[in-house]
């Protein structure tokens, strides 16, 4: 082999390396220069035929991967708008998603007034809805959370 | 024989080392008890509901006590969670639907606390919500002062 070829494929190795691959795959039999480089040509032909990725691939790859991120957005907008209502929490009278002293206190109010007050408003489940209700819901709304601490 | 001794002598200090650390240390540390007072300020809005949370940021300090508020319409025992109790933090609550209502600064609360050690306690006060008669959020600030130690 000549050292030309090693320069055409921009292969870096050693002298001894080089030595070496020599005297492992030395041919026995003598082979004339004109078949080493028809060997030579045949290898590079299949190699750059190799390499040839047709230009339209990146394109439908691109827009392929446009199309699923956009089917992913659109699949979770839609999961958004079908969502369930935000569930109640318990003994949150004023329903304005937190449990604080403002629920007692709406509670209190609607028992001292004489309008009827709302059944559903029997958070002790004692079957009347009265002061003992409002303690559960003002004690409710001053719980320390566990492991907050 | 030496050497027997000598290799009992080192098991029995390896034993005994563990053991001295184990033993209780002397209390040494001072308890004091004092008073927190919780102010809240509502401007000319009469104060109807309150919540607050205090939480301790420095020094160690057990809350052993609540009591309320020196207006008429605060004056029994807020509500607060009692797992609060020997503990260094608390959420503190109360209402009133009286007609007679606090409105600018009012002491809503007092807290009884019992502090150990000499570290001087720092505490933080976080008002959650201030509503007026009409159960309205209403803009208030909270605020507290050290009484005397007791």
């Amino acid at each position: 082999m000549k050292p030309k070829n090693n320069e055409q494929f921009d292969i870096q190795t050693s002298e001894q390396f080089s030595d070496d691959l020599k005297a492992l795959f030395e041919p026995t039999v003598p082979v004339g220069a004109h078949i080493d480089r028809a060997v030579m040509d045949q290898a590079a032909r299949r190699l750059r035929r190799r390499s040839r990725v047709p230009q339209w691939t990146y394109w439908a790859a691109s827009a392929a991967a446009v199309l699923i991120v956009a089917g992913i957005l659109f699949l979770n907008d839609n999961q958004r708008t079908d969502a369930p209502a935000p569930v109640v929490l318990k003994n949150d009278i004023d329903r304005d998603g937190a449990v604080n002293i403002l629920d007692a206190f709406a509670l209190a109010r609607q028992i001292e007034s004489p309008e009827e007050v709302d059944p559903t408003w029997d958070t002790n489940g004692d079957g009347i809805v009265d002061q003992k209700d409002v303690d559960t819901v003002a004690m409710a709304a001053v719980k320390l959370n566990e492991g907050v601490l | 024989m030496k050497k027997t001794i000598f290799i009992t002598l080192c098991l029995l200090s390896m034993v005994s080392v563990p053991t001295a650390r184990t033993e209780p240390q002397p209390q040494s540390e001072a308890i004091r008890f004092a008073p927190l007072h919780v102010y809240i300020d509502s401007d000319q809005a009469p104060l109807a509901a309150y919540q607050f949370e205090l939480k301790t940021l420095a020094g160690h300090v057990e809350i052993v006590g609540v009591e309320g508020g020196e207006h008429p319409a605060y004056r029994h025992a807020p509500y607060y969670d009692p797992a609060a109790l020997a503990n260094d933090r608390i959420i503190i609550a109360s209402y009133s639907t009286d007609t007679d209502l606090p409105d600018g600064l009012t002491r809503i609360a007092t807290l009884h606390l019992q502090i150990t050690g000499d570290i001087e306690p720092e505490y933080e006060l976080e008002l959650t919500v201030a509503a007026d008669a009409d159960g309205r959020r209403t803009p208030a600030e909270i605020m507290y002062e050290k009484g005397e130690t007791e």
